[in-house]
Formats: structure tokens, sequence, C-alpha cells
């Protein structure tokens, strides 16, 4: 504002004067002198004792400030402070006052008269002085102002980065590109010391330092879309030497070395990343700090800074980015909240569930950048920028919309296409043959990135989970968790969008014997699913100890345990489907204490509510398992696996033999046999009757559509092919019907435990399954004999 | 004294008198034994320009242009026959004897070194001569002949006549008789460099070229640069690469490699590479059909007139070569396979 309005005085004074000196010239108005020699003397002493007031204010103010912050201020930050040009001009306009109203009245004391043009020009000068003043006084605030600072050295920072990229001032010259690696690298390091000034010295709020963090990430991101326009050549990246192999130099290297009976000169290799790594640094330093001093929501929205620059990582298959991104912060998250004891209280925890989320994220950014980027595309999207790459101009392949990843690769091509041209006169490979080699290079990166995230499921996610359960976090372990099993789940979607594209490839390859990278489709989605699986398992595991938690709504946190709860019980039901023991042995003994947990957690939970209500619900968790023990029971049968049924089975003695075993199975009773009596669809009813229908779907897979020997015209008397009675009884029911599977524990099971041997419990069979399989049973005998006889 | 008179009269003055240009002063007898043929046998040696060290470049052009003209690798070396139709033993065995004196086993060794010889010849002078002479028996049958092969500097050619021209340098050097010797052009099978290769000045430009590249591996200020461990500035890389690119562009029509194998070339696509492989061998497969159709032209012209025709089955031809071109051009290929065929 100031500043807008300094410019704006100065521009009427300068037209002010302008007007004047032209009437004067142009005679037409005469403009009269009307100062007496006295008073023109008091007005140029007075103006020159007023300016020499302000300079006299101009050098305490800056003293004061120089003694209090400027002195203690690294070298760079103080040339970054004298960078601020207001200062200077307001002290040449001072100065420069002064000396002409001390040589008027020198001139005066000769009785010399200066005449009208040098009073009012120093009047001018000393108005324009006064609003440069103010100028000046709202720039102090530079000192203590770390965003505007920091915008400055971002903006140094960001004017490097265009330059050294392709169309930029010299982007070919070597002295150019080194010359902004060296700009920018001061930049960056002069922000590091402005954030210890800030810490140190200022003491910064909070906000501040996510302000810095803010702009460095978008700095960041920024770099991130722009790196493919910079040569990985250039001088833009650091350099380091690397010794060389004799057995495998280059020949003219070899023969230089042997004509000047020297070693082989070092390989300079270019640091490609240090851009990345001053950035992450400073947002890291930052973190760091936050968290530190306890602003647990600031240090969360810095890590948050890191989740939004990720979207450039993934479109543009950058695994070197990606990869440090997760490495930096997952070293300084580990050692702030992975490895430190589980905090008590309540804002400590949800921050650290907070900082921990938008890091758990990080992957799932990475993913999601592929995704939305690849989610457009086709081969004739991918084929149309690959043609729009100009290979033989100098900023074609620089200017390519292709990910930069591919970058190395096209100026490989494009060195040896221009090579070509220089040899031949014209192109001779052909365009299919520079277009197959693109493809080639796209999917190779892509199918390189998709890689590095599946790797991410263990090495990030699992790793990170094994430790915090070790240190016994499980509402965090919970968490990332929940976060893994999204992943897996965008994996899923990932995985199906990419093999599309590497299938679809094939005819695009021109070159038969090239070594394209393929995927095999089902191994493919075999990985993925059991990426996904694992997750899923590793949250079901967790149940037990989620379920004796403190209440998390009293800290205001997500549902961890039902979540778990109902992602574990669906787990358990699919392994039972998949014919998987191992994995129900690990899954179902939780589910099993889930269930009961919840039953209990629920009865709490709905305390108050009219009693029908709170039966259903409080009871949704028993019908839950007892039908899951139905299912598992019919698998079992279906897949004749005893080791299902045997792990579901141990689990339930288990159970009953450490409770009053009567009761329970009275209580469990008693609830189906009420809610059956109640005809309105259940809360979970609609998870249980998917159940049904997967069922239906496996027998269908084994042959034993029920419609083919529940109908009277086709079947009814057909033998139905299966060894188990109970599955023999199943597959007369009509299709539709669901198989009951909760009655078939209760019939199969809990009705035959000794501790209920004498009692007359009233179980429901609702499809009098004992009379069905006892049919079976004898149409089976008869079947034998028959056969016997024959 | 007076034997020292007539003694110097004998050595100095006689022969003087005998042969007042020293034109037969060197003569060695056992040089002119082929008393069948007008041009005499010199020895390059002489001749300073063709005795200077040809470089590295120039050396491995020609023997890579000349070693594989007939087949590109040895283990194919039985996959192909020279042949003589219509065929006749004895006329075989004559032939098979006057293409090449070393190699005269079978037409096809004969056949493959003549070629090869011709081609070395046509590389490095930019043409090849041969003098024809035949013996023949008393009902006018051949019983001999002979391919004598001209050393091509010693040739001229004034107003379409053929003329040896053996200097007293070259006369004192290969112990021969200096003088003009014209052949008539029935006696005299030469074979330029040919226009669709480029033509005999695109060939000099190219050895001279390839001499002069070849002279200097390491440029003397860099070397003494490097010695004294100072960086002067100079791009080594760069210096060998556009090396690399001059020879290139010289050698295009013979697609020569410059000894880097496909997966060694960092500097050129691996389609160009194929492509310049492809070009080589066309460029082979031409000089070879070229160079024996030369030879079949004067095993019927004036002198020999035999009714003859040599060839070699087996070996790929200029238009199948064309074809595997046209095929990796299309695309849909297997490099694999282009190479396998075109070598």
């Amino acid at each position: 504002m100031v500043e807008i309005f300094s410019n704006q005085i100065t521009g009427y004074l300068t037209t002010f004067l302008n007007q004047i000196i032209d009437q004067l010239t142009s005679n037409n108005i005469y403009l009269e002198f009307k100062l007496s020699d006295d008073e023109l003397g008091m007005l140029i002493s007075t103006v020159v004792t007023v300016v020499g007031v302000f300079l006299g204010l101009y050098f305490t103010a800056l003293s004061a400030v120089a003694g209090n912050l400027f002195m203690r201020a690294p070298a760079n930050l103080q040339r970054l402070f004298r960078r601020n040009r207001e200062g200077g001009q307001y002290i040449e306009t001072l100065v420069l006052t002064i000396i002409i109203g001390i040589y008027y009245l020198l001139l005066r004391s000769f009785d010399y008269n200066p005449g009208m043009i040098g009073p009012i020009l120093m009047t001018f000068l000393a108005l324009y002085a006064v609003v440069r003043f103010m100028a000046l006084g709202w720039q102090t605030f530079y000192f203590i102002q770390l965003s505007d600072a920091g915008s400055t050295l971002l903006t140094d920072a960001q004017e490097g980065i265009d330059g050294a990229s392709a169309g930029g001032f010299g982007w070919q010259r070597n002295y150019m590109q080194a010359f902004y690696r060296v700009k920018v690298k001061a930049a960056l390091d002069t922000l590091k010391d402005l954030i210890d000034f800030g810490i140190e010295s200022i003491k910064f709020s909070p906000q501040q330092f996510v302000e810095i963090a803010s702009y460095t990430g978008r700095l960041l991101n920024y770099y991130v879309y722009n790196r493919k326009s910079i040569p990985t050549k250039s001088n833009w990246y650091a350099e380091r030497y690397k010794h060389q192999n004799w057995l495998l130099a280059s020949e003219s290297e070899i023969v230089t070395s042997l004509n000047t009976g020297t070693s082989l000169r070092p390989n300079n290799v270019k640091d490609l990343m240090w851009f990345e790594n001053s950035c992450l640094d400073v947002i890291i330093k930052l973190y760091e700090h936050l968290v530190d001093k306890g602003h647990l929501e600031q240090a969360h929205s810095t890590i948050e800074v890191l989740v939004l620059t990720e979207n450039g990582v993934g479109s543009n298959f950058y695994v070197d980015i990606a990869r440090m991104i997760i490495e930096k912060s997952k070293s300084t998250i580990e050692k702030s909240i992975i490895d430190t004891p589980d905090p008590t209280d309540a804002p400590t925890k949800t921050g650290q569930l907070a900082i921990l989320d938008s890091y758990a994220r990080l992957p799932t950014a990475q993913l999601l950048g592929l995704l939305k980027y690849i989610d457009k595309r086709d081969w004739d999207s991918i084929l149309k920028e690959i043609r729009n790459t100009n290979f033989l101009t100098q900023k074609g392949i620089y200017k390519s919309k292709l990910p930069g990843a591919m970058l190395s690769n096209m100026e490989t091509t494009s060195h040896q296409f221009k090579t070509e041209k220089a040899i031949e006169g014209k192109s001779v490979s052909p365009t299919w043959y520079i277009e197959t080699l693109a493809i080639y290079q796209y999917s190779s990166h892509l199918i390189i990135y998709y890689d590095y995230l599946k790797s991410l499921s263990e090495d990030f996610y699992e790793a990170q989970i094994d430790k915090l359960i070790a240190k016994q976090k499980y509402i965090q372990a919970a968490h990332l968790t929940d976060c893994w099993v999204e992943y897996t789940n965008k994996l899923i979607s990932l995985g199906q969008k990419i093999q599309e594209l590497v299938d679809t490839s094939e005819e695009l390859k021109k070159v038969k014997d090239l070594s394209w990278k393929t995927l095999d489709a089902v191994a493919e989605k075999e990985i993925v699913l059991s990426l996904n699986r694992r997750a899923i398992d590793k949250l079901a595991v967790l149940i037990p100890q989620l379920s004796s938690l403190p209440d998390s709504k009293a800290i205001d946190l997500p549902d961890y345990f039902g979540q778990a709860y109902t992602f574990g019980i669906e787990a358990a039901y699919e392994a039972a489907r998949d014919n998987d023991p191992e994995r129900l042995a690990q899954i179902f003994p939780s589910v099993f204490l889930g269930a009961l947990a919840a039953y209990e957690s629920i009865k709490k939970e709905v305390k108050g509510w009219a009693q029908d209500s709170q039966l259903i619900f409080s009871s949704e968790p028993i019908e839950d398992i007892l039908s899951l023990s139905g299912f598992i029971k019919i698998y079992s049968e279906l897949y004749s696996a005893p080791e299902l049924w045997s792990i579901c089975e141990k689990a339930w003695n288990d159970y009953l033999e450490s409770v009053d075993a009567k009761a329970a199975i009275e209580l469990m009773v008693g609830f189906s046999n009420y809610r059956d009596q109640s005809y309105t669809v259940k809360p979970r009813d609609g998870l249980r009757h998917h159940w049904d229908s997967q069922l239906n779907s496996k027998m269908n897979d084994a042959g034993l559509d029920s419609d083919r020997y529940s109908s009277p015209m086709f079947g009814r008397e057909e033998a139905v092919p299966h060894s188990s009675i109970l599955i023999k009884a199943l597959a007369r029911r009509y299709g539709m019907m669901p198989v009951d599977a909760r009655n078939i524990f209760f019939t199969l099971f809990l009705s035959h435990h000794p501790s209920i041997a004498n009692e007359s419990i009233d179980f429901p069979d609702r499809r009098d399954l004992l009379r069905s399989m006892d049919r079976e049973s004898e149409s089976a005998s008869v079947d034998e004999e028959i056969e016997d006889e024959e | 004294m007076k034997n020292k008179i007539i003694s110097i009269w004998k050595d100095s003055i006689l022969p003087f008198l005998s042969d007042p240009l020293y034109l037969s002063k060197w003569v060695n007898e056992s040089r002119n034994a082929d008393s069948d043929r007008r041009t005499v046998r010199v020895n390059a040696g002489y001749d300073i320009k063709q005795r200077r060290d040809e470089g590295l470049q120039l050396f491995m052009f020609n023997q890579d242009t000349t070693q594989h003209i007939v087949s590109y690798r040895r283990s194919n070396r039985n996959k192909y026959k020279a042949t003589l139709q219509p065929s006749q033993t004895s006329l075989e065995q004559i032939v098979t004897s006057g293409i090449s004196k070393n190699h005269d086993r079978n037409l096809t060794e004969s056949l493959t070194a003549f070629i090869e010889e011709a081609n070395r010849s046509i590389i490095y002078h930019a043409a090849a001569y041969y003098e024809l002479t035949c013996t023949r028996d008393i009902e006018g049958n051949i019983t001999k002949l002979n391919f004598h092969a001209i050393y091509p500097p010693s040739m001229k050619k004034v107003f379409g006549l053929y003329f040896q021209v053996i200097s007293w340098k070259a006369a004192r050097h290969s112990r021969v008789k200096a003088g003009i010797y014209w052949i008539p052009n029935s006696r005299l099978l030469h074979i330029p460099f040919p226009r669709k290769m480029g033509g005999a000045k695109h060939i000099r430009n190219i050895t001279k070229r390839l001499h002069a590249i070849g002279q200097i591996v390491h440029p003397a200020f860099h070397l003494e640069a490097m010695q004294m461990n100072k960086d002067i500035g100079f791009d080594f890389d760069s210096y060998t690469r556009q090396k690399y690119i001059e020879i290139a562009q010289l050698t295009k029509r013979f697609g020569w490699s410059q000894r880097r194998s496909i997966h060694q070339d960092d500097d050129i696509l691996e389609y160009y590479s194929i492509y310049r492989m492809a070009t080589a061998a066309r460029a082979r497969a031409f000089m070879r059909e070229y160079i024996i159709d030369k030879l079949n032209k004067s095993l019927n012209g004036q002198i020999m007139h035999l009714g003859v025709k040599v060839s070699i089955v087996g070996l790929q031809t200029t238009s199948e070569v064309d074809e595997v071109i046209q095929k990796l051009k299309a695309g849909n290929v297997t490099f694999s396979e282009i190479v396998e065929r075109i070598i």
C-alpha cells in the first residue's frame, strides 16, 4: 500500500514539476516568486534541518535493528536483508537534498541569490524523502517477516529453475547452467539459515514455519513438473567423481591413459537429486522443529505439504523422487512418532495420528498421481504425445509432455537420431521405429514405477505396522493398516489399468525382439490381491488389542475396532470360501474374540434405545459369528477340508470351556429365536446375504447347481454327486433360498455340546436340516446297496 | 694401366653408349620371366605416397571391405561355390590357374582370391588393372591364360590409350626396365571404382580422409596437457565423436561400422546400425557382382574369347539384400532375423 502510495506521489510531483517548467518556458503564465531573502534562507535551512533529522532517524532505526537482529544474522542473511533497495534510495535522496541545501546556504553567505528553481527542487526532494521514509518504515518488517524473506528466496530459486530449463537464458551453456545451480543452492542454503535464525533469534510463530514449508513444497512441486525440461547432463546438476573400471572403460579413454601414462580419469557423475534433497531437508527441518516444540497440528501441515507434491511424481514415473520422499519422511517419522512411547494425553495422540495419517497417505498420493495420469490415457493419446515430440530439435524432447522419467532415454534417442542425420544428411530411421522405442521406454518406466508402488506395501506399510505393534501402539497400527487396506484397494484398480495398457501395446511393438517388459495378468492379479489380503489380515489380527483399548470416542478417533472387526469377519469368510486354512487359522480366533467384544461394546452403546432395537443391534455380532461358523462348516464339507472346521471348532470349544457354556448357548439361541420372529431387515443382513450368494456360486462351480437337484421336473430323484450328506441336503434346496448357515451351526455343533446334553433347548431349524440330511443319508445307502448288487 | 682404362671403358662408358638413358640399368632378367606380357611388375615400395603409414582407419576399412567381400563369416565358406558355365573341366582348370596364381586348387578359391585382390586395389587405388595374356596350341585352343596384375599408379590413360609408365626410380626399386609401355585395350582388364558407388573421385577422397584421420589418434597439445595434469578445456570425447561422424559420413555407401558392434555403438540408433550393416552387405554384393561381371567380359573378350561365364552360387545378390532392406524399412521385424540374413 505504502509503496503504491509513494509511487503515486512521486508520479504526481513529477507531472506537477513538468507542468510548471512547461508554463515557465512557454511564458504563458507568469509565476511570481514572492519569497524574501530571509524567507528563502529560512526555507532552505528548514529543509536541511528536517532532512538531517530524517537521516538521523534512519540511522538510529538501523542501529537499533542492527544491534538487535542484523548483526546476529549470518552473512548470507545480511546480504538478503541488504537487498532492500528502499533504504538505498532513501539515503541517496536525503544526502542529495542536504548537499544542495548547504550549497545554497553557502552561496547566500556570498550574497548570491539562488533563484526559485533550486528551493522548489529542494522542497520536492524533501517531500519525496518523507514518502520514502514511510515506505522504508514498512519495509523494516522485512527483518521479522519470515514468509516475505522466504518468498524472496524461493522466487530466486524459481528463477534459477526457469533459467536452467529449456528455453531459459543460456540454458545450453555450461557456465549459465552452473550459475543457476549456484544461485538456487545459495537461496536454499539461505532459507535454511533463515529458519535457524527464526528459531533461535526471532522465535517465529509455528504458522510462519508452516508458510515456509508450504512455499518450499510448492517450489518442489514446481520443480518436479519442470525437471524434465532440464537436460540430464546439464551443469544444473552438481557433479561428483566416480572411479572407472579399466575393463569397462571406453576405448578413447583407455587410449588417452595409455598415451599419457596416466590412470583413467574418474567419471563425473551427476547428482540428479540435489535440489529435491535440499527442499526436503528444509521441510523435514521445519517438521522436526515443530514436533520438538509440541506443535503437532502445524507439524502435520508440513507433512501434508509432501502429500501435495506427489501428483507430479506419479505422473512423471519418478521412482527416485518418490523413494527419496518416502525415505526422508520415514526416518523422521520413525524418530518422532513410531519409536516414541505411546502418548497418554488426547491432544498429543490425535496430533500424532494426524501426522501418521498424512505420512501413510504419501504412498497413496504417489499411487494416485499415477492413477489419475494413466486413467485419462490410452495408446492413442500416448502416441499423439510421442508424435508431438521432436527428437531432432534442441528443445523438442525437453518440451515433451511424456513422463519425465523417460528423459534420459529420450536424450539418448535424440542424440543417436541427430548423429544419424548428421551422417546421412537425412533421417534414415523411420517414424515407426522412433515410436516403438518411445513406447518401449514408456511401458518400461511405467512398469518400474508400478513395481516400486507394489514394493511399498511390504517395505513401507507392513514394516511400519510391525514396528507399531511391537511398541504396543495399536491405534496407530490400526490407522496405518486402514491406510494400507485403502492403498492395496487402489493398487488393484491401478494394476487393472496398467495391465490393460500393457496388454494393448502388443500391436505397437514393431520390433519384435526388443526386450519388452510384460506383465503376467494372472500372476499380477494374484500378487496385488494377496497384498490386499495381507493388509486386511493384519487389521483382523489387531482386533483383540483394539477391543481392549479405551473407548476411542473419548478422544474423538475413528472406530478402529469396528472397522477391524468388519474387515476381519469378511476376511475370515473369504479364507473359508477360498479353502485357505492357514489364513483362517490366523484370523478366525481374533474375529471370534472380536465378535464377543463387539457384542459387549454395542450393548453399552445402545443403552436407552427401544428394547427391540437394543436386542437386534447388540445381537448382530453374535449372529455374524454363528453364521460365519455355519459357513465354515459348509465349506469344510464342500471341499472335504476338515482342517477348516477344526479351526472353528477349536475356537468355540475354547470359548465354551472358559464360560458357563449352557448359559452362553441359551443366550445365543434366545437371540436367534427373537431375531427370527422379527421380519424386519437386520443391520448386517446384506453382508450375510452376500455370503449366501458366494456359496451358491461356489456350489455351482462344483457342479452342485441347486436348481438342478431341487426341481421336481428335472432332478428331484437324481443323486447329488458329492460325498457329504450336508452338501447333498443343501443342493436339494431351491436356489433362491438362503442356506441358513447359523441354524446349520446350531444343528450340527452347538446342539450336541455336552453342557446341554440333558437340556431341552429350542434350537431354530427352519429348514428341518436333520430330516433332510437323514433322507440324503438313506438315499445314499440305498444307492450303495444297488451298486454292491450290480 | 691399360687394363684399368679398358675396365673403366667396359664398366662405365660402354653401358652408357649402349643405354644412354639408363633405361635398362637396373634390369634383373628374372623379373621379366613372363615373356608374354608387355607390362612390367613393379613393387609399390618405391612410391613414397603409398609407402607411408596408411593409418589405422584406412587399414581397417580396406581390410573389412575386402576380407568379407565374398563371405562375411568363415563358417559360410563351404556354403557357396564358383561355377563355370558351360561346364568344361579342362577350361575350368585353365581359368582357375589363370585368375589367381597362388590359389589354384579350385575355381571357388581362385575366384575368391581374384575378387579380394581386385577389390583391395579398387579401394586403395580407385582402379584395378590386369594385362591379359594367353597361350594357344597348334589348333588355336587356349592352353594357358594369365591375368597379370599391374600396379595401378603406374598406369596412365592418354586419349583412350593405356600406357604403363616406369620411372627410373621405380625401375631401380623393382629391378625392371624404365620406359613407357603401351598396352592395347584388348589386352587390358580395367576395373575402375564403380560410378554407382560414387566414382573414383569419391573413393580417393575417402582414402585420403581416412588416412588423415588415422594419423592423429590423440592431439599432441592435449597429450602434453594431460601429462602435466592441466585441464585446457579440450573435450576428447567430442573429438572422438566428431571423428566417428566424419568416418561414418565418408563410408556411408559402404555401411562401414568402424568395427563397433550393434550393442557397443552408443552414437547411433540400433535401427540405423542394422541399416548400415545391410548397406555394407549390399556394397559387398554389388562390388562382387561388378568384379565378376568385368572378369566375364575379359574372358569373353577379343583376346581370350572363351565363351564361358564364371559365377558364384550360394551368396546373396544385391536384389536379395534390397529385399531385406525393404523388409527392415517396413517394420514388424525381428532385428536378429534381419542381421542373420545379411551377414
